[in-house]
């Protein structure tokens, strides 16, 4: 085997880097487990959202007049619902292949969401339910805003201190880098798995939570350094972080024609596709018209181009050619989501964040399965923890699949509070069955609930629906359940060729 | 699509390269470790040609990463299950002594403490840095989260709590004064 090229690390070092790292991540654990679980599922929001919404007219471009068509519509609809606050047309340069358009005031919460056919007229309420409910629990934690992104920010901060802690505890980084190990004994096997989905994800484990840190803090972090920057002067750091805007002010004022600010905006960008056509306040002095173009060189996707309610351009955003620090700024989400690029490239992409992602769930579950192997071998075991681990583990597909299940029917039933009582429910068999016990039963119900919820999909969509996008995550869901179901030793070896005694007799960890 | 290739081989190569230096150790190995890093930065500067540096490079990374661990998914080997031996070839986290007060002075260290610390130094950063405003804020904002998770994990890795304790009140009370008194 190769001798080792990294310098000698003190042992002494390396034990109380441990300690750190074992402390924070075990502290930690279970909000770091919940975050990456649902950010993984959010990598592809987009395809949940078609999946959702799979009779909604497949629509690939949109010409100036229907947009103009559909941002009256918005604007119908928001005065009939009483609110002049916030119209924002999307469009399929914005990540799925409809048009539609979402009214919302921020004042009373009123938030709603209409899918629009070609010619930009109204067809119905855009189903979200489940990707609503994914997006909250991986933005607030289902927690009031403010607080949730907090929160959500901290455990972004202790995900990458735990990634450095981690680096320095790891004195064989390139000695064992191709190293992979399964058997032996449960710590050294749960050891291999931690470190080398660590290491050659490295990058990826690096961007996230700093990404994440960053979004999740930025109210209070951008805040403070921007206060500091500008005196206190909140209004121009806002201007200079998030673009140019135009003061409060009720005073009646007719809504400008948007037409030719976006021809102006196609003419001035030729690589441009506009992706989202917003207006702020409109039918008042204070309204501000936001058009974002997307341009799939550029890492932060769209940059905002803002209008006054004479139609005068006041300025963008700068995230495409704007200075470094607003492009960096820019380039936040995208990094964090893996939302870039274009094309087959995005395909990619997509699909390396949802392994890397996933990976970073199964590093959170193998620290803690470390902890407990190490516990048992010192003669100090923990079935307790190790029984609320594998609940809170497996509790989360349970719980998924209920939402899910329950937005496509339709059922009025809160979906926070389903996922809490499932949750909830998980923990409970473990004071009666042992852990391994518990692991495969979670796993089955996991299974049989994500299953549940294909059959429900097709039972309302058919086979195949208009977007051929909900065949797709079908199928993945129908994989996954029985990765799931093959996951269970009794059910695998069901399926198994009978195997001579002595030959492949060795079976590996559940 | 020529150059797409081009930038994937070079992936594979420098990872190929990485692996067979890994499993030998004669003369030729270091030849084999420069090879492969040269190659790597080879395929990024490729994607960053292809695709644009803005979405080639982190492309170019993220394939590095996956194709890593499909080499070492590769490289899998399968072992007789057996019990733990008291003597295993792993270091263990240190053992500190257990006084509470001592945990509640580390977790005081690691969050608010690291925090203060790090925001201290990102306004510092952000009113000292000789760039326009948006750039030295993003770069104060960048550090914040980067300073506090390393300030965490020091504070809560290090024997000596007091000498935790005294670096992080000194930088606190520098970057104070950059930010607002100079």
């Amino acid at each position: 085997m190769a001798r080792a090229i990294w310098p000698k690390v003190p042992s002494r070092f390396v034990s109380a880097m441990l300690a750190g790292h074992s402390a924070l991540g075990l502290a930690f654990a279970a909000l770091i487990y919940i975050v990456c679980l649902s950010g993984t599922v959010l990598v592809v929001a987009h395809e949940i959202d078609r999946w959702e919404n799979p009779d909604a007219p497949i629509i690939h471009s949109v010409d100036t007049d229907t947009l103009v068509r559909a941002l009256d519509v918005g604007m119908d609809k928001a005065e009939q619902a009483g609110t002049h606050g916030y119209v924002n047309v999307t469009t399929p340069a914005d990540g799925h292949p409809n048009l539609s358009v979402r009214i919302a005031d921020f004042q009373t919460g009123l938030d709603e969401t209409f899918v629009l056919n070609g010619e930009g007229d109204l067809m119905g309420p855009r189903r979200d339910g489940f990707g609503h409910f994914m997006e909250h629990l991986h933005f607030y934690l289902h927690l009031p805003h403010t607080i949730g992104l907090f929160v959500v920010g901290l455990i972004g901060v202790a995900l990458l201190s735990s990634v450095w802690s981690g680096v320095f505890s790891h004195p064989r980084i390139f000695r064992d880098a191709f190293r992979f190990r399964r058997g032996g004994t449960k710590r050294l096997e749960e050891a291999d798995l931690h470190n080398r989905l660590s290491v050659w994800g490295l990058p990826f484990h690096i961007v996230v939570p700093l990404t994440g840190a960053i979004l999740g803090l930025s109210t209070f972090v951008l805040g403070i350094l921007a206060m500091a920057a500008f005196d206190g002067d909140l209004e121009r750091a806002a201007e200079v972080v998030g673009g140019p805007g135009v003061p409060h002010d009720e005073a009646v004022m007719a809504v400008p024609d948007v037409a030719p600010m976006i021809e102006s905006l196609k003419a001035d960008h030729p690589d441009g596709r506009l992706a989202r056509l917003a207006i702020r306040e409109f039918g008042t002095a204070g309204q501000t018209i936001q058009i974002d173009l997307a341009k799939a060189s550029d890492l932060t996707i769209t940059d905002r181009y803002i209008f006054d309610g004479n139609g005068t351009y006041l300025g963008s955003r700068g995230f495409s050619d704007g200075s470094l620090g607003n492009q960096v700024i820019g380039a936040l989400g995208p990094l964090h989501f893996g939302w870039f690029s274009k094309g087959w490239v995005a395909g990619v992409v997509k699909g390396i964040y949802l392994v890397l992602g996933f990976a970073l769930t199964v590093i959170t579950s193998s620290g803690v399965a470390i902890w407990i192997a190490r516990r048992r071998d010192k003669g100090k075991p923990v079935p307790g923890w190790e029984k609320a681990w594998i609940a809170l583990v497996w509790g989360q597909p349970v719980g998924y699949g209920a939402v899910a299940l329950v937005a496509l029917a339709g059922l009025p039933v809160p979906h926070l509070g389903l996922y809490l009582v499932l949750c909830a429910a998980a923990f409970l068999p473990g004071l009666f069955v042992s852990a391994l016990t518990l692991s495969r039963a979670l796993r089955i119900v996991s299974a049989a609930v994500i299953l549940g919820v294909v059959i429900a999909h097709i039972a309302r969509y058919g086979v195949l629906p208009a977007d051929a996008m909900a065949l797709v995550i079908n199928l993945s869901l129908l994989a996954t359940s029985l990765l799931l179901l093959a996951s269970v030793q009794p059910i695998l070896q069901t399926f198994r060729p009978a195997t001579k005694p002595g030959i492949g007799a060795e079976q590996p960890a559940e | 699509m020529v150059g797409t290739i081009a930038g994937l081989g070079a992936v594979l190569a420098g990872l190929g390269s990485l692996r067979l230096a890994w499993a030998r150790s004669d003369g030729l190995r270091p030849w084999l470790i420069l090879g492969g890093w040269f190659l790597l930065a080879a395929a990024i500067l490729v994607f960053a040609l292809v695709i644009g540096g803005e979405t080639g490079i982190p492309v170019a990374i993220l394939l590095v990463s996956i194709a890593g661990l499909g080499l070492v998914l590769s490289n899998r080997e399968v072992r007789p299950r057996k019990e733990a031996r008291r003597r295993e070839e792993v270091i263990d986290p240190s053992d500190r002594r257990s006084r509470w007060w001592r945990g509640v002075l580390r977790v005081l260290l690691a969050g608010p403490l690291s925090g203060l610390a790090a925001i201290l130094v990102g306004v510092a950063l952000a009113k000292q840095l000789p760039l326009a405003d948006v750039d030295a804020i993003a770069i104060g904002g960048l550090a914040v989260p980067l300073l506090w998770a390393g300030g965490m994990a020091w504070t809560l890795s290090d024997d000596k709590i007091l000498r935790a304790l005294a670096v992080l009140v000194l930088v606190s009370g520098v970057s104070f004064v950059l930010a607002f008194l100079v």
